[in-house]
């Protein structure tokens, strides 16, 4: 049984710790929206900020984007580079993203003090809100969850229920391989939770689809993106300066027009440069306005660079990065 | 169904003038709209503008820089920074381009009788500035004003636009003409300690102590100290002003520091547009659009707008 | 006066207005959303949370071709529009709130031009609104009733229907709907006195579940008072950047014109955009006049509640709460403007 209220406890005394001793410019962590049923990302940049701190499973968003926003500020001209470190909260698969973002020299080690927090898996915003479908819209406020077991209690203004965790839980947790940080300065919470190994079985269907119906199906999912990019700026990975997707000089890659043609270059071009890189935070179908089931292809390309290319992103630092090496053993059918 | 307000009038060019060289070059391109009964609509005030399409590429913004007229006869000075601007660039004379307008407000110009006039123009901003000038400076036009004066720099020697127009404008006696080139762009290299050749140094610390030798009137410095070493007088003048938003900001300081009034100055803004009438909405400073309540603006004005520059 | 039709009748009705060329767009059920699509044999959903894109695409479609350019010699010379359609449009099934957002679209596409493209599709629609009723509305982020709306607020549409349960109760408003009446027959029969009772309290209801409020009292005296203030750093600090908020708004109108070549034919086309993206304002030589989120954000809030009344006379919220739901960082809207009042004070 996790006792969300004491992790959030040792969250908050590490954080006020680090930010009264001066370690940490600011602390980047969730909390609690005053109406919506999840968690959302906070700063806290003085001590008393900390205060406002939270955790629950509903703790979803991946806040590596904004440690990534901050290492990406430059100084202005002629004023020496920024040295100052961030505190971060991250959950066990964010924390695969640290690792994933100093391979790729984004983020130094130095700058960053990461509270790792062992959890559960999160839950599903869409899930959650099927769940509450039945409570009055007025009392949907003060959204709380408390770990009974198999259920979570959930408590909200002026009412409780309980939810079967499973019913609730994210579909990137089903797949998850860590459930500890792999990176982190401080370890909050205990308990060793089980491994369970990944079989793509969630892509199976996906990949036994002939050619022409796999692209069925995907035309039908692309049709309905609207380029909002929520996908692509959600993503702490898609941290290039320009985008070449927003590109509009010498010319435009990819047409702003709304159609499948463009949408799926744009959906495919993002997939290949996720390609070895992408840690499944699943962040980018959770973002998604139209449901576009965009997980499934970076799931599709992380089976690929781990069957051929032994690559499983996110878990050893001192990696190299798939696409910065060469080995002549590599496979590579399609280019020979 | 009455006239499609996106559709452009196909245009054929009939001159194009290289006015600038360096890495940003400008040329003025002269188009006359085709259809003979569409000709007539295209009589703009100075300070309205035009969007030219070049088709395939796309659409760009332009201030219109020929004068008025009703044979439908449009020029703009295109800079070439972006891919419209780069496509114009290659166009030659009888290619077709598209274009539509006039849309925006104008420059005053008939409330300025009897005024004096100081036009300031860093950039390609002495486009637009030079669509009013060159009414003002007409033979009919000019006896309603007092005294014209004209202030315009550019990066380099290079860059500066319409430089057989400034010669002969340099000979006329009835207008000062000043002109200035960046510091540090100078043939001497970037550290900024030399002046070009020919384009004497001012004193930068304190540019309203230069001592103006005789007979030169250009200068290695900034517009805004150029400003500053003119000196111009605000009793009962206009300012008629544009660049890039930075050297706007400076002239206005400038001018403010000389005892002219906010009311005084006129400037033309720009900024990002597409459809050129009030739909596609990038161009909005707060509540006012450019290309609508735009893009001519007394400096008064422009601070009463929310600082979104 | 009030007419009424069977649930069951529903589809019955629309294949008649399709026989009379009617394109009829409807809400349909596509993995887990509601979108308006073109209509075909399918049967709408006749209950539905509201849709993730608002209708306004009906009339004013993401991506539209403007012209074809026309090619002379291997040489682009000059655009021709395509033709416009001209039979009628029915879009049924809108929300009150998405349907009073049009008011704010035709106030913008004729503001002393008119804008052919949306006009045209917009003098030969018929709309059918269906008032918001429980279980599927309101929504929790929904908040028509603080700026103006109803949960059955009939400004912008020809129709009204109530759903009171095995029926609609159904008011027609304006000629287009008394056509409808008419192309219908005797598949609209007379309401009884409580059928229309009925749908006057199922309204009520709905109108009584919406919990969220927003005092739009002193909010621009706030936002005037506070365009420079710190406060939008705060909020903005854990916005995306992301589109969401603006394209998924019913009274968002931004787009770009583009040309752009295609297996070797051109044209022109628009699409909508989005002030909340880098590349809205950038100007060719690389300046940003709203270099940063903050701007944007700002932006956004501004134009809503300042901007389109001062240009258009109305407000340019409506309360249809999809920026609120579907932020993936809960910049809500509500919270928002409400903290810029807080800090006036």
């Amino acid at each position: 049984m996790i006792d969300f209220k004491a992790l959030e406890a040792e969250i908050k005394a590490t954080a006020k710790k680090w930010l009264e001793s001066g370690e940490v410019k600011f602390v980047i962590g969730y909390e609690k929206s005053p109406e919506s049923p999840i968690a959302r990302p906070f700063f806290a940049h003085t001590p008393e900020d900390t205060e406002k701190l939270y955790w629950g499973p509903d703790c979803i968003n991946n806040l590596t984007l904004y440690l990534v926003e901050e290492m990406k500020k430059k100084p202005k001209k002629g004023q020496p580079p920024f040295t100052h470190a961030v505190g971060i909260v991250v959950k066990p698969c964010d924390s695969r993203t640290i690792v994933e973002l100093m391979k790729e020299h984004m983020v130094p080690r130095e700058r960053v003090k990461i509270i790792g927090v062992i959890s559960e898996e999160s839950i599903n915003p869409d899930k959650l809100y099927l769940a509450l479908k039945n409570v009055p819209a007025s009392q949907r406020r003060n959204i709380r969850f408390h770990d009974a077991g198999e259920n979570f209690r959930i408590t909200y203004q002026g009412g409780e229920l309980s939810v079967p965790k499973k019913e609730l839980e994210a579909d990137k947790c089903k797949v998850c391989v860590v459930h500890k940080a792999v990176i982190a300065d401080v370890f909050v919470g205990t308990g060793e939770i089980e491994f369970k190994p990944d079989d793509f079985s969630d892509i199976k269907e996906l990949e036994e689809m002939s050619e022409e119906e796999r692209w069925k199906y995907w035309e039908q999912q692309m049709s309905r993106c609207v380029r909002c990019y929520a996908c692509r700026d959600a993503c702490p990975l898609c941290y290039c300066e320009e985008c070449v997707f927003d590109r509009e000089k010498p010319y435009r890659w990819v047409e702003k027009s709304v159609q499948v043609r463009e949408n799926s270059f744009y959906h495919l071009v993002r997939a290949m440069h996720l390609a070895g890189r992408c840690i499944d935070c699943g962040e980018c179908q959770r973002v998604c306005p139209m449901e576009i089931p965009i997980r499934q292809l970076n799931r599709f390309l992380i089976k690929k660079a781990k069957d051929r290319f032994k690559v499983f992103s996110g878990m050893n630092a001192e990696e190299k990065p798939m696409f910065g090496t060469y080995d002549l053993d590599d496979p590579g059918e399609e280019i020979k | 169904m009455s006239e499609n307000i996106y559709k452009p009038h196909t245009a054929t060019i009939t001159d194009i003038q290289l006015e600038a060289g360096g890495a940003r070059p400008i040329r003025t391109i002269t188009m006359q709209v085709d259809d003979p009964e569409v000709r007539p609509t295209f009589f703009h005030k100075p300070g309205q503008f035009a969007l030219i399409s070049s088709f395939g590429t796309g659409e760009s913004v332009f201030a219109i820089a020929s004068l008025p007229n009703k044979d439908g006869i449009v020029q703009v000075s295109v800079m070439k920074v972006g891919n419209v601007t780069s496509k114009i660039h290659e166009l030659e004379i009888g290619d077709k381009v598209g274009v539509r307008g006039p849309y925006g407000n104008h420059f005053p110009l008939e409330e300025w009788e009897g005024k004096n006039i100081v036009f300031i123009g860093a950039g390609i901003g002495i486009s637009p500035v030079r669509s009013v000038y060159q009414v003002a400076l007409l033979p009919e036009e000019r006896k309603k004003f007092g005294n014209i004066t004209l202030i315009y720099g550019a990066r380099t020697p290079a860059d500066l636009a319409f430089k057989d127009e400034f010669k002969e404008l340099d000979t006329r006696d009835d207008m000062n003409l000043w002109l200035c080139i960046d510091w540090k762009f100078g043939p001497k290299g970037p550290t900024g300690e030399s002046s070009a050749e020919g384009w004497p140094a001012i004193n930068m610390a304190a540019p309203g102590e230069t001592v103006i030798p005789e007979g030169v009137n250009k200068f290695t410095c900034f517009v805004p100290q150029l400003v500053e070493v003119v000196k111009p007088d605000p009793e009962n003048s206009i300012v008629v002003t544009c660049g890039p938003p930075i050297a706007i900001k400076f002239i206005t300081q400038a001018l403010e520091k000389l005892g002219w009034k906010s009311d005084q100055i006129y400037t033309t803004l720009e900024n990002r547009m597409k459809c050129g009438i009030g739909k596609c909405g990038r161009c909005n400073i707060g509540d006012s659009y450019v290309c609508k309540h735009g893009p001519v603006y007394t400096h008064e004005q422009v601070k009463s707008l929310q600082n979104e520059f | 006066m009030a007419k009424m039709i069977k649930k069951d009748k529903v589809r019955e009705l629309l294949d008649k207005l399709a026989n009379e060329k009617f394109d009829i767009f409807a809400p349909i059920g596509e993995d887990g959303i509601t979108l308006y699509r073109k209509l075909g044999a399918e049967t709408p959903l006749l209950n539905f949370q509201n849709s993730s894109k608002p209708p306004k695409e009906i009339f004013f479609p993401q991506t539209e071709k403007m012209f074809d350019i026309t090619v002379e010699n291997h040489r682009l010379v000059g655009a021709t529009e395509p033709p416009m359609a001209s039979n009628p449009i029915l879009l049924f099934g809108a929300r009150p709130c998405d349907m009073r957002a049009m008011k704010v679209l035709d106030a913008l596409f004729t503001w002393d031009y008119t804008d052919p493209y949306y006009v045209n599709k917009r003098e030969r629609s018929t709309v059918i609104s269906f008032a918001c009723t429980l279980p599927d509305m309101p929504r929790e982020s929904c908040f028509c009733t603080s700026v103006g709306g109803a949960t059955d607020s009939r400004e912008g549409a020809d129709m009204l229907w109530t759903d009171i349960g095995s029926e609609f109760v159904v008011e027609s408003l304006t000629d287009k709907g008394g056509k409808i009446l008419e192309l219908g027959g005797n598949l609209f029969t007379e309401a009884t006195p409580d059928m229309q009772a009925k749908a006057k309290q199922v309204s009520q209801e709905a109108t009584e579940a919406i919990s969220r409020k927003l005092d739009t009292e002193g909010v621009k005296e706030a936002l005037e008072a506070t365009f420079d203030n710190a406060y939008w750093d705060e909020f903005s600090a854990r916005c995306l950047g992301c589109g969401i908020c603006t394209l998924l708004c019913p009274t968002c109108h931004c787009f770009d014109i583009n040309d752009l070549v295609v297996e070797g034919k051109a044209s022109r086309e628009r699409t909508w955009d989005s002030c909340q993206f880098t590349y809205y304002t950038i100007h060719a030589s690389n300046h940003n006049p709203r270099p940063v989120k903050k701007h944007r954000q700002r932006n956004r809030i501004y134009h809503k509640f300042l901007y389109s009344e001062k240009n258009l006379g109305l407000l340019g919220c409506v309360g249809c709460g999809r920026c609120i739901y579907g932020c993936p960082v809960n910049i809500d809207i509500i919270e928002v403007v409400e903290g810029a009042k807080e800090v006036l004070k």
